[in-house]
């Protein structure tokens, strides 16, 4: 099953302004839908932050 | 998705059979299995559940339940003195583009003459998805891709227990409907994904600012986290709050359904128990009434009887009184306290020897008349007396009688009030049940009240303690932003709190727009396969996961109505929550008419055949359930059909 359009739809509207958080929170609820462990990817995502 | 086969080696009362489940061209997609109860129709299921989840999920008891492996097979490996046995069973499923998988578990036992160990278990899938090849040994990645197809959260909406599906919508199981929905709609991998957040901020972030060597954000920090710490406290005061409110007004809910046309039961039965006591007082009155009027007639017998010769002996003395032959009415006593004073008795004026004499006169006239003078003038007090008791006489007569008419009027009314409720709760079938509802009800009534009120306070204490939190983030913000080095942690900081927020708002309207949508999907299809046409008007699924079916009145009729009804909702809401989340399932319902009367088996079977117009359904039947009826029903529509036959404690399929 893939993750509900409607999420990822209402996760774009939300976070229109701020590219950063839409393209990464998509990824992360993606991830974790798939079965991924969160925390990794969480830690990967604040990596990229300097 | 659909199952096209299960094959069960070991496993329970099964030494090697595979149940197949291919759709015939031209035929439904239903297929019927026929046991008797025992015969292993339910572990048909257990056997699939444990391949996928490692669980059997419809054992009866699992404390109690033996352990998997087939017993005549331990007993002949124990004959032949192997010591290692293995329990497999394997499920086939294909999926929406045509690709097949195949989930195998195996169970290796080590077998003594007094025990069985199970030692390992192993787990194979095989897939060809996409034209690809692929392989999966690992026990977690065997989960998870069970997980992507067949979710062990909402396995109940899958594989049924036909028995249990009209206590769907008991107050306990909206935990399960509420997962449901979450699962389905992907609410609860946002969820994941929040609460993994808001961890990373408190333990992974937030012990680096606690410990760093800048004092502004340290104190900011610290200060942040006892706000955080007080707005939890409150949250978890205000969940309990909200879980104990839900539960009372649920069941007040769900007793309305119990109760629905006999509220007044309980003050109708309170009347009737008041009405006992209020007889027996009366009664008891009536009784004493009659003691009463008994005690007059007699009294009164003797008065009359004696009145002839006192009117004589009366009209003697008042004939003597006339002719002055009885001394005045004067007080002896009297006329010799005025002697010894010497003062008159009237005016209190000082008696001078003159007066004197003339008190002594009338006291020496009055000792000189006769004693027979004397007593009859007494008498006639007496007399006058009993003369005025035979003068009450009508009177006291006529209020005796008012109060024995009284008494037997209050008697008659309160034994016809009495006879016409009894009469009437004679008629109301399981009276105890809906008067224990009723008071039950009121209880959960008051402390719904006391709730709210107390939500109401609470509520406020937690604004406060949010806005707190607010403040000391902002606190903390300015802090770290006047110290560069903490730069990196404010921006992962920000990443994490934006995010939580993001996905807090988002799980809220996927929640809401679900529920709403869930409802009008589960009345349209409800409203469609229900037999009983406008008998309902709408389905709610309240914010609490509570359902309320409506009747044409606008009555909640859930409670109240029949069993088969409740399944169908059930099902109803199963084929909605499939549709509404995109998750095309099979269904597997295990003695699906346990609970459906006879009355409602051909139209539950005719509901079933129209579900399996668009999915899999495979349906496991006792004999007695499976009648001429559903037989009829179901004639050259299923796609496959088998019948169990167990003998020597092992279960095979009839050829």
């Amino acid at each position: 099953m893939a993750l509900n359009q409607k999420i990822t739809k209402k996760i774009k509207e939300k976070a229109a302004n701020d590219d950063f958080l839409r393209k990464n929170m998509i990824m992360l609820l993606s991830k974790v839908d798939e079965g991924k462990q969160p925390k990794r990817l969480i830690e990967t995502i604040l990596n990229e932050i300097r | 998705m659909r199952i096209e086969s299960i094959e069960i080696q070991n496993f329970r009362q099964y030494r090697s059979e595979k149940f197949s489940f291919p759709q015939m061209p031209g035929k439904k997609d239903i297929h019927v299995i026929i046991g008797e109860n025992g015969e292993g129709k339910t572990n048909i299921l257990n056997a699939l559940t444990w391949c996928l989840y490692g669980e059997e999920l419809h054992l009866g008891d699992k404390n109690t339940a033996i352990s998997n492996i087939n017993s005549q097979y331990v007993h002949e490996l124990r004959n032949h003195g192997e010591r290692n046995g293995e329990a497999k069973v394997t499920v086939v499923m294909s999926i929406e583009d045509g690709g097949l998988i195949t989930f195998m578990r195996t169970a290796t036992y080590s077998i003594t003459d007094s025990n069985i160990i199970e030692t390992r278990q192993d787990v194979i899938a095989t897939s060809t998805e996409n034209g690809g090849h692929r392989i999966i040994d690992n026990k977690n990645d065997y989960a998870m891709y069970v997980s992507r197809y067949v979710p062990i959260e909402i396995n109940e909406y899958i594989f049924f227990d036909g028995e249990l599906m009209d206590q769907y919508f008991k107050s306990d199981k909206k935990g399960n409907i509420e997962s449901g929905i979450k699962d389905l709609t992907k609410a609860s991998t946002i969820e994941k994904t929040r609460n993994a957040l808001k961890s990373f901020a408190k333990n992974e972030i937030a012990p680096v600012l606690r410990n760093n060597g800048d004092a502004k954000v340290r104190e900011a920090q610290q200060a942040l986290e006892n706000a955080q710490k007080n707005q939890q406290e409150q949250q978890d005061k205000l969940g309990i709050i909200v879980g104990q409110l839900n539960t009372a007004e649920s069941k007040v809910e769900e007793l309305k359904g119990v109760i629905q046309g006999f509220d007044t039961l309980k003050d109708k039965t309170d009347r009737l128990s008041e009405l006992e006591q209020e007889s027996d007082k009366l009664k008891e009155r009536q009784r004493k009434i009659y003691v009463e009027m008994m005690e007059f007639a007699r009294q009164n017998y003797i008065l009359f009887a004696m009145y002839p010769a006192l009117k004589e002996f009366k009209d003697y003395i008042q004939n003597q009184e006339t002719k002055g032959n009885l001394p005045p009415k004067i007080d002896r006593r009297l006329v010799q306290s005025i002697i010894d004073s010497k003062e008159c008795a009237i005016c209190g004026c000082k008696l001078g020897t003159e007066h004197l004499q003339h008190v002594l006169a009338v006291l020496h006239k009055l000792e000189v008349s006769s004693v027979t003078s004397a007593e009859l003038n007494r008498a006639s007090s007496a007399l006058n007396a009993f003369f005025d008791t035979i003068k009450a006489y009508p009177r006291r007569k006529q209020a005796i009688i008012e109060a024995k008419k009284d008494i037997d009027i209050r008697i008659k009314k309160n034994d016809e009030e009495y006879k016409a409720l009894s009469l009437e709760l004679k008629n109301i079938p399981n009276q105890e049940e809906i008067r224990r509802a009723i008071i039950e009800r009121e209880d959960y009534k008051k402390q719904s009240d006391r709730l709210h009120e107390k939500f109401g306070r609470e509520e406020l204490l937690l604004e406060a303690r949010v806005r707190a939190v607010k403040k000391a983030e902002k606190e903390l913000d300015a802090a770290m932003r006047s110290n560069h080095r903490m730069d990196i942690y404010r921006k992962q900081l920000d990443f994490c709190t934006k995010g939580i927020m993001l996905l807090d708002d988002t799980l809220k309207e996927i929640i809401e727009e679900c529920r709403l949508e869930m409802q009008a999907a589960t009345f349209e299809i409800f409203d469609k396969l229900v037999w009983k046409k406008d008998a309902f008007t709408q389905v709610n699924i309240l914010e609490d996961y509570s359902f309320e079916l409506l009747d044409s009145y606008g009555q909640q009729t859930l409670g109240a109505c029949s069993a088969a009804e409740r399944a169908l909702l059930a099902l109803s809401f199963t084929i909605a929550l499939q549709q509404t989340s995109g998750h095309d399932s099979l269904l597997y319902i295990d003695t699906p008419l346990g609970r459906v009367g006879e009355k409602n088996r051909i139209n539950f079977m005719q509901v079933l055949s129209g579900i399996a117009d668009t999915k899999q359904v495979i349906l496991s039947f006792t004999p007695t359930e499976y009648d001429e009826n559903v037989r009829g029903q179901l004639a050259g529509q299923y796609s496959s059909y088998c019948e169990l036959n167990f003998n020597n404690g092992v279960t095979t399929i009839k050829k």
